[in-house]
């Protein structure tokens, strides 16, 4: 038997002993910090915000409609319209983002998904928010998706989208902000849709508004320039937020505050309404 | 006999200090990692001493319970805990640091997914080293697919040996890091089934038993498979220090 014909059928232990003593002087391969930082962000915020704030139930299971509130008559053509829809989605080229940057003076990076890109290089950013599901924005920036919707991201924002496979329907609907502002403003394909934008404090469900959701240094501040949104805490009853009004919560406590509409929080809001409706 | 005898100064001074320094329990091929050596103390779930080949201690029930209903806390310590060491088994599988980020990312968000099917009764390396298993496979299905390649899967690649240079000649005196830094290249020459049984078993510490689980092998297998593996690594070994340039790569 053959050194070789032993180690194949017959562990040599004496050997093996003396490799593994020279191995203990192989070093583990470390990962860039940045990276690690980046996936850890991903990670443990994504984790939160789906303890926390049910993003995906919210979004798959609206509250239950009174049932005499949609005559059975319109059943059908509901559903034509909405199976048209789904075509419609499938018809569009995969690699073709709906996502769009809109004009205005960008400027700084985005990171998206641990990938750091230029805000001057629109068309990179737009294919590569397609499959986003974090986005972090060194300066302030303002997107459209298709004639859903615009955001105002303000500088500094950390959002996270909810995974493709958690989704209910192909738009983006759900959103967790951990830092930084998002204002929405819904476009003409929105109708009849519902959108989540949460917090580690609330969660904001917005079903056809405008609305900024800042979150500070001690809670989140959620303002609505028009329409209604509701606000949903853990444990706590939901309350609506008017035109023209705001509501403060305040983290650790169950009390919130409301009130006419953050004015610092407004010109943002009037902005990027302006924006879109340029573009709508 | 004499392959056998050609490595000994250069391994012998490593097997001493190891032995020197009562190392030589945990890393005997005959009892290595065991229970015996683990903490379930959760203060000392991170290991002390991060060097490869050295026990990954128990975590304990409480935390794994805790992971298991997707607890932010506790997801946030398992990043701590089995971020280095996911990326450095994917790192050492795919030998590219790119490619490696980009799978150990899918790494992660499918546990942050599919976190809750994990049953807390189980231990978790096995668990995480699955996913980690499977992504890396994902990986080289699609650059497969991609290049057309015909690369060897982690399950059939026990076959595929490296050439060994027929050129011999006096073995030179090697200090710890350049030793470390040649295995390094002969790990990442081995066949896929191969590195996966040597880094899931030394460098992380898995149970022969547990290994043999994730690869739906027989454990006598697997241990066949390391001990293959660490006999690649002496011949590969052997040749680099054989080569005219004394092994500098």
């Amino acid at each position: 038997v053959t050194p070789r014909d032993r180690s194949a059928d017959e562990p040599d232990f004496e050997r093996d002993e003396a490799m593994e003593a020279a191995l203990s002087h192989v070093s583990r391969p470390l990962a860039r910090a940045e990276f690690r930082d980046a996936l850890r962000r991903r990670f443990v915020t994504a984790a939160r915000g789906a303890s926390t704030v049910p993003l995906v139930d919210m979004v798959e299971d609206p509250p239950a409609r009174d049932a005499g509130s949609r005559p059975a008559r319109w059943a059908w053509p509901v559903a034509i319209a909405a199976a048209a829809s789904v075509v419609a989605l499938l018809m569009i080229k995969p690699n073709e983002s709906r996502w769009k940057v809109m004009d205005g003076p960008w400027t700084g990076n985005v990171v998206v998904d641990t990938v750091s890109i230029p805000v001057s290089d629109r068309v990179r950013l737009e294919k590569s928010l397609a499959d986003a599901h974090e986005i972090e924005t060194s300066g302030r920036l303002e997107l459209n998706f298709g004639k859903w919707y615009a955001l105002d991201l303000a500088p500094g924002t950390h959002l996270t989208i909810t995974p493709m496979e958690q989704r209910s329907r192909p738009e983006p609907l759900g959103f967790y902000v951990a830092n930084g502002a998002l204002r929405v403003t819904t476009g003409p394909d929105f109708h009849g849709a519902e959108m989540i934008v949460a917090t580690q404090d609330l969660s904001a469900r917005i079903t056809g508004t405008n609305v900024g959701v800042d979150v500070l240094v001690d809670g989140t501040c959620v303002c609505c320039l028009h329409g209604e949104v509701k606000v949903v805490r853990p444990s706590q009853n939901a309350a609506t937020v008017s035109m023209n009004g705001t509501l403060r919560v305040v983290r650790g406590r169950s009390e919130a505050r409301d009130g006419e509409i953050n004015h610092a929080h407004e010109p943002a809001m009037k902005e990027l309404e302006e924006a879109a409706r340029r573009l709508w | 006999v004499a392959r056998q005898r050609s490595l000994e100064p250069v391994l012998q001074p490593a097997l001493d200090r190891a032995r020197d320094a009562g190392r030589s329990r945990e890393i005997s091929s005959h009892s290595p990692f065991g229970p015996s050596n683990l903490s379930t103390d959760p203060r000392t779930e991170r290991p002390s001493d991060p060097r490869p080949g050295v026990a990954h201690p128990e975590l304990s029930p409480e935390f794994k319970r805790r992971f298991a209903t997707g607890d932010p806390e506790a997801l946030a310590r398992f990043y701590e805990l089995y971020f280095e060491r996911v990326y450095g088994y994917v790192r050492r599988m795919l030998s590219e640091d790119h490619t490696a980020e980009d799978v150990t990312q899918d790494v992660f968000m499918h546990v942050q997914r599919s976190v809750k099917s994990y049953d807390p009764e189980r231990e978790l390396d096995p668990w995480v080293f699955t996913i980690a298993t499977n992504k890396v496979r994902d990986h080289w299905r699609s650059r497969r697919h991609r290049d057309n390649l015909s690369e060897t899967s982690l399950d059939d690649a026990d076959t595929r040996f490296h050439p060994i240079a027929p050129r011999r000649g006096p073995l030179p005196a090697l200090e710890n890091a350049e030793l470390g830094r040649l295995l390094e290249h002969a790990i990442a020459e081995l066949p896929e089934s191969m590195r996966s049984a040597l880094v899931l078993r030394y460098f992380e510490g898995l149970s022969f038993e547990r290994i043999a689980q994730m690869f739906d092998r027989n454990e006598a297998a697997v241990r066949k498979r390391y001990s293959r593996a660490l006999d690649e690594l002496r011949r590969n070994l052997e040749s680099r220090l054989s080569e005219p340039e004394g092994g500098k790569l």
